[in-house]
């Protein structure tokens, strides 16, 4: 594989004939050495699934780069703006292949029982007031959550905080991009900390409350 | 989304069990918590640390002061999970394959 500078991928990318075509080779096997990496925590190279998705994924980000060089700036290597690039691809993907069943409506029937909470914090067994007082402040911090949050956002926050589903995921359900979603969550958890201040209740106090024990 | 009868619901769990005298404190509250508490008025978006994200992987990768050099990109990345896995797996690429 030919060692390029930024300037020569790009040159390379933008002409025609062999240079182009050299180009685009390495840059494929550049992003096949390196998705084995980034998918070792969802998918090992044995899958099945792993070579199809691979070579998708590398496909359509040779695709997206070529449709997208003029807005490489040159703040990183070029590679590893193609790798950023073949990451999202793939790890959208994955998502979308992973969380396919899951719908929120499914999530809010599950909700008129109360959610579950898989994952637990083991804690020392309180006195009887300490109980009382943690019960309080759970309770007051539904109070706020239901009174500051509109519909949407209680359901973003659940099913992303408590549900643990990814942003894209909900977004994608919620018609959104998920940019805009980050942004209404941003927007519920500044409503949050705000109505907490003018409560004169610090998430220190919340901590305080479950230290106790 | 009725995540007060949720949080009852959590209430009601967390009465001292009869054989086991243990509190349990769901970590899906606690980490809802702990992002109210890190919430900043400005926070950059997805899109925008999207496309800080390579330059910021390799300044990790070469052991820079990211938390000094690019603070909001940071930020971001411990608040959004899809960010820091992009992030972490990117990471993962730069670190296997030496410049």
């Amino acid at each position: 594989m030919v060692d390029r500078s930024n300037e020569q991928w790009l040159a390379d990318l933008k002409s025609d004939g062999p240079a182009k075509e050299n180009a685009l080779a390495d840059l494929r096997a550049t992003i096949l050495k390196g998705l084995p990496y980034a998918l070792s925590n969802y998918l090992s190279p044995d899958n099945p699934q792993f070579n199809s998705l691979t070579e998708e994924v590398a496909q359509d980000t040779l695709l997206r780069v070529m449709d997208h060089l003029d807005t490489f700036e040159g703040r990183s290597r070029f590679t590893t703006w193609v790798q950023k690039i073949a990451v999202r691809i793939a790890l959208t993907e994955l998502r979308r292949r992973r969380w396919r069943d899951f719908s929120l409506d499914s999530l809010v029937e599950e909700n008129e029982d109360g959610i579950s909470f898989p994952s637990l914090m083991i804690d020392p067994g309180p006195d009887p007031d300490a109980l009382t007082q943690q019960s309080d402040m759970l309770q007051r911090v539904a109070r706020l959550i239901d009174e500051e949050l509109t519909e949407k956002q209680r359901t973003a926050m659940v099913a992303t905080a408590i549900e643990g589903v990814p942003l894209e995921e909900v977004a994608r359900r919620m018609n959104m991009k998920r940019n805009a979603l980050y942004k209404l969550l941003h927007d519920a958890r500044l409503r949050l900390k705000k109505r907490l201040a003018n409560e004169n209740l610090t998430t220190e106090d919340i901590w305080a409350v479950f230290d106790r024990g | 989304m009725k995540l007060r009868e949720a949080i009852n619901r959590l209430v009601e769990r967390m009465r001292p069990n009869k054989e086991e005298s243990e509190m349990q404190l769901p970590a899906e509250f606690k980490k809802l918590i702990g992002m109210i508490e890190k919430t900043q008025e400005i926070e950059l978006s997805c899109d925008e640390v999207y496309n800080l994200l390579d330059q910021y992987t390799e300044i990790v990768d070469r052991g820079e002061n990211a938390h000094k050099l690019m603070p909001l990109v940071e930020h971001h990345i411990d608040i959004c999970p899809d960010c820091r896995e992009e992030f972490e797996a990117l990471l993962r690429i730069l670190q296997a394959s030496p410049a």
